[in-house]
């Protein structure tokens, strides 16, 4: 019941924001095109490539697309600075002092190689893309806060770990993140690798607070109490390929189910696009097999989507849901006796 | 009825006195303000050429973002942190200093501006980062 409650004060506090489907009537070929132009330019006169990027195009948001899907393609993650960091931040997260003068260091670092080599980190991304959307006059700000994934250590997770976007357009704050739209490591030599995830882009506040928490109370809305930290990190996970196929994550509202044998999960989701029912899968693994399967039962209606799955066997599973060959989702189920 | 017109006519002239008196005020009035709106103008309209040196907590910055506020029009600084803006400037023109991961910061021009020294500060953000991951999730067991 008290979920419930935070859930439906949540869904509240949301509408302030926007998200993409306000921007539906707008083509952003030219924009990105615009991006792809400039793909050589460096970071030595951010105001020079704001206008370059931006002068050509009618709308605000169209100049904030170019500029964001310049960032998106043309910074890399650094992925040694990101460790080197949560490294030091753990080590040094009860020593304040110690911790403010990495911080003062590791800046001054992260910069230098921000500018010389267009490598960073989250920040970094973030900050270049207030820069480059405050060069033309549009409101954009860095918003610090909590990100949870599924190789997040969530019994660690006390500082902050995480920066994306919020930008005014149209008297309406909306979000992004550059950092996750940009790539995600390869999953066979764990480097870096460009590939750009449009669901980041104007993402559905919802969605988006699913795996990220802001730090200041600003970014949820005034007046309205914003979900506990707690229920952040009991969340279901989800992955950056949910951000292109889901509008809404509906239920369950947790990671972990506790049922009983032959009981059944509902799974609840709004799809930003239609899909075809057998597009979608569950791949079940126990702690010893892991194995596909179709859900008991699939239901697609005007886009929204109902899974039901059955457990007859008692065990430990994690659940992941897959649509379009695409991981989207994690959860965890205990099937008692 | 005699002395009535009298005093009619009597006032009739103070009055085109003052009148005459006033206007002439006026004008004199007017030709003074007017001299000193063209005084102001033609100050407003000198340009100079502006001069000036960035540095930052180490001393000369070179690679500074040296612009024209509202424009593009701008230079950077050289090795030694020293620029001369490309084109003259006028009173009350706003020239805005930057660098990455630095506070842009602003300088009116003002009437005897002929050289700036502007100091940036870095800007106070605490740099994290957290990786996204395509990974799927493995429940840690107890064996």
């Amino acid at each position: 019941m008290k979920n419930l409650f935070f859930f439906f004060l949540f869904s509240i506090s949301l509408q302030f924001y926007g998200q993409i489907s306000d921007f539906e009537h707008i083509d952003f070929k030219k924009a990105d095109s615009i991006a792809n132009v400039y793909k050589d330019e460096d970071l030595n006169n951010l105001t020079n490539l704001a206008y370059s990027l931006s002068e050509n195009l009618d709308t605000d948001i169209e100049r904030f697309r170019a500029i964001y899907k310049w960032v998106c393609e043309n910074i890399a993650n650094d992925y040694s600075l990101y460790h080197k960091n949560k490294r030091k931040r753990e080590r040094f997260k009860d020593d304040s002092l110690k911790l403010q003068s990495w911080n003062v260091s590791f800046r001054k670092k992260l910069f230098k190689k921000l500018l010389k080599r267009q490598r960073t980190i989250c920040t970094g991304y973030a900050y270049v893309l207030k820069e480059l959307a405050n060069a033309i006059d549009i409101e954009c700000e860095i918003v610090q806060g909590f990100a949870r994934v599924s190789t997040t250590d969530i019994e660690n997770l006390t500082l902050p770990n995480h920066s994306w976007n919020a930008v005014k357009l149209n008297e309406k704050w909306y979000l992004c993140d550059p950092t996750w739209a940009s790539g995600i490591p390869n999953p066979e030599t764990n480097r870096f690798q460009f590939k750009y995830n449009d669901g980041f882009f104007m993402a559905e506040p919802s969605l988006l607070a699913i795996n990220h928490f802001p730090v200041e109370e600003k970014w949820w809305q005034l007046n309205v109490t914003p979900p506990t930290f707690n229920s952040f990190l009991n969340g279901p996970i989800l992955y950056g390929d949910a951000f292109e196929i889901l509008e809404r994550h509906i239920s369950p509202e947790k990671m972990h189910q506790d049922i009983s044998k032959n009981e059944m999960i509902e799974f609840q989701y709004q799809l930003r696009n239609l899909v075809e029912k057998d597009e979608i899968s569950l791949l079940l693994y126990n702690g010893t097999t892991s194995w596909t399967t179709k859900p008991s039962s699939v239901s697609i209606d005007n886009r929204l989507l109902n899974l039901k799955q059955v457990f007859q066997h008692s065990g430990f599973y994690d659940v992941h849901l897959y649509i379009q060959n695409r991981l989207i989702a994690t959860y965890t189920v205990k099937v008692g006796d | 009825m005699i002395m009535k017109t009298l005093i009619q006519k009597h006032n009739l002239k103070s009055i085109l006195f003052i009148g005459l008196m006033f206007i002439g005020f006026l004008n004199f009035t007017s030709a003074l303000t007017e001299k000193k709106i063209t005084n102001m103008i033609t100050k407003l309209q000198q340009t100079k050429t502006i001069k000036g040196v960035v540095s930052n907590e180490d001393g000369p910055l070179p690679g500074a973002d040296v612009l024209l506020k509202g424009s593009r029009i701008g230079t950077v600084t050289d090795k030694n942190g020293a620029f001369t803006f490309p084109k003259p400037l006028k009173i009350n023109d706003v020239l805005e200093f930057k660098y990455l991961g630095y506070e842009a910061k602003e300088v009116i021009i003002k009437e005897n501006t002929q050289f700036i020294e502007v100091t940036l500060d870095e800007a106070k953000i605490e740099m994290i980062g957290a990786l996204n991951s395509g990974k799927p999730y493995k429940s840690k067991r107890k064996n």
